[in-house]
């Protein structure tokens, strides 16, 4: 494959994601958050509404939610960040998001190999290797743009008007194509072998929750042993200790990209 | 003249397996096309001529005997990229306009952006797709589809080019216009492969054509060779009667007569001798026109009896 081959292949997959209704309206959607994270400040002691229109404190929002007093004296924007940050990143672009992108990228193969496109495509000299390939990085490049898009949209967001800078989310932007590039991989060899779109998006999502159940699982085994190490350590042990002993465990399944955070 | 495609004892068995016989699509099929010609691949359906082209084209793995394409192995990728290939019932992708499908599938076959954006202007036009270039492929009828995936097949202007039905779907007008492309290529030294039914477009465009029949060739030569005269000749006169018949008492057989005038078995001898007693009756002679073959007729008559 020479380098025309090449940029014919790339600028294909681009038209290929440009032309898919899912990939223009998940780009609308992920708008909303960036907006969010735009309009709304969190502040040390206050959240405000567009630069100063409205301001709750942080007391006040927990009281609305019969919440009053639990958590006052902590962190309380870092922790009401770390809460959008995991129904952003983690609920709606890691899971929800990604199903949406398994299913809007499980055609990708079958239309390329149904009778009459076929032909078309693999009598040009390429090898066959090399188009499955331009359809997977077609893919990734489909999800790619989106979750950089809305990584970087939410970042900026964040950073101007609440003054948080979290590199995370940008290595969020990292995490969720690498967990999309494992499913999209599943996906491509189940259309590549059935021919058959709804084959690949049902097997690929199947796969992508048993892996998240084999996951949470997991999780669940490490806090059980974590438990039963603490009700067996020694009462005098160092209570410095006996913290790492409850955290251990707890960070699993979060966000993805952070160092803590897992897809 | 060289051999652009040279085959020898090909053959091809779909579905074999250590329990399957299989269906043998090719049988020992043997072909030379030489370089600047238009041939015409003719057969019943399941004769096996698509299967002949894609193993050209190196879409059909697992086959027996030898196949060689501008000097190349067949399916050889440096062959592909100076071959253009129009496959029947063919799908372009729907989110690409017809711009950008010639302009990509150019860049696939190797032509640079700047190379095809100088030539696509031009084959859009020979092909009446200017007007719709800029519209998704997916909004086009079947006609503008086979329109856009001719120009496909030639944009990168190959040596040799298939056309496996090229003319379906396409109007009249577009008919003609496909003609005469196939005519300014053979005449720029093009070899083109045409695979066809409509054997009324064959035989205006073709030179050489093979019949094929259950996987094998029953019959092959120029399109002259295949339309043989039948003795038969067709005489139009003006108010033609009845007694036209007794005028040619002794000469030809099967006299029949049409409004136009009539129709007789006649060696060359007796047509001559046909004239001169039409001219001393005074009848005005318009046209005679020796009957040949068509190539339909030709093709059902070997076929047929293939069968038998």
């Amino acid at each position: 494959m020479n380098t025309i081959q090449a940029q014919a292949l790339v600028k294909d997959s681009i038209y290929q994601i440009l032309d898919n209704w899912v990939f223009r309206i998940l780009a609308v959607l992920a708008l909303i958050p960036i907006l969010f994270t735009f309009l709304v400040g969190f502040h040390e002691d206050e959240i405000v509404l567009l630069f100063g229109l409205k301001r709750w404190s942080y007391g006040g929002l927990l009281s609305a939610f019969d919440m009053g007093g639990q958590g006052l004296g902590q962190d309380m924007r870092g922790m009401a960040i770390e809460a959008l940050l995991q129904i952003i990143l983690d609920f709606l672009a890691g899971s929800i998001g990604l199903i949406l992108c398994i299913a809007a990228t499980a055609f990708f193969v079958p239309r390329m190999i149904e009778k009459g496109a076929a032909d078309v495509l693999f009598h040009k000299p390429l090898s066959r290797l090399t188009l499955f390939l331009s359809r997977y990085v077609g893919g990734l490049l489909f999800v790619l743009l989106l979750v950089t898009f809305t990584g970087v949209g939410i970042y900026l967001g964040l950073l101007l008007v609440s003054n948080h800078n979290d590199p995370a989310i940008l290595y969020a932007i990292l995490g969720v194509t690498y967990t999309f590039g494992i499913v999209h991989s599943v996906s491509m060899l189940v259309a590549v072998v059935t021919r058959s779109t709804v084959a690949s998006i049902l097997l690929s999502i199947l796969f992508f929750f048993g892996n998240g159940c084999i996951h949470n699982i997991w999780v669940f085994k490490e806090q059980v042993q974590a438990s039963e190490q603490l009700e067996s350590a020694p009462l005098e042990a160092d209570p410095e200790e006996r913290r790492e002993g409850q955290g251990r465990g707890q960070g699993q399944g979060r966000l993805p990209g952070h160092p803590d955070r897992r897809p | 003249m060289e051999s652009v495609i040279s085959i020898r004892g090909l053959s091809k068995t779909y579905g074999q397996g250590p329990f399957k016989k299989g269906f043998r699509a090719l049988n020992d099929v043997s072909l030379d096309v030489g370089e600047g010609s238009v041939f015409g691949l003719l057969g019943p359906n399941g004769a096996g001529k698509t299967t002949l082209i894609k193993i050209l084209m190196g879409l059909v793995p697992r086959w027996r005997g030898e196949a060689r394409i501008l000097g190349r192995s067949a399916g050889d990728a440096e062959a592909r990229k100076r071959i253009g290939f129009l496959p029947e019932a063919h799908r372009l992708p729907g989110y690409l306009t017809g711009r950008q499908v010639l302009r990509l599938y150019g860049m696939y076959s190797g032509r640079s952006p700047r190379w095809l954006d100088e030539r696509i202007p031009g084959w859009l036009d020979r092909v009446g797709m200017t007007e719709g270039a800029d519209r998704k492929v997916k909004e086009y009828s079947k006609g503008m589809q086979q329109r856009i995936g001719l120009a496909q097949a030639l944009v990168h202007e190959p040596e040799l080019i298939f056309l496996d039905e090229p003319t379906d779907g396409v109007d009249p007008v577009g008919r003609a216009a496909v003609r005469e492309i196939i005519a300014g290529l053979r005449d720029s030294g093009v070899t083109v492969f045409i695979n066809s039914h409509l054997l009324m477009e064959v035989e205006r465009m073709c030179d050489h054509v093979v019949i094929m029949s259950k996987g094998r060739i029953i019959r092959q030569g120029s399109v002259d060779e295949l339309t043989p005269r039948t003795g038969r000749v067709a005489f139009e006169v003006k108010s033609p009667t009845d007694e036209l018949s007794s005028l040619l008492t002794g000469l030809g057989a099967d006299y029949q007569a049409n409004p136009k005038g009539f129709e007789v078995t006649l060696s060359e001898e007796e047509q001559n001798e046909v004239i001169d007693r039409l001219r001393a009756k005074g009848v005005t002679i318009r046209g005679i026109q020796p009957r040949k073959l068509t190539l339909e007729e030709s093709f059902i008559d070997l076929v047929q009896g293939e069968s038998q």
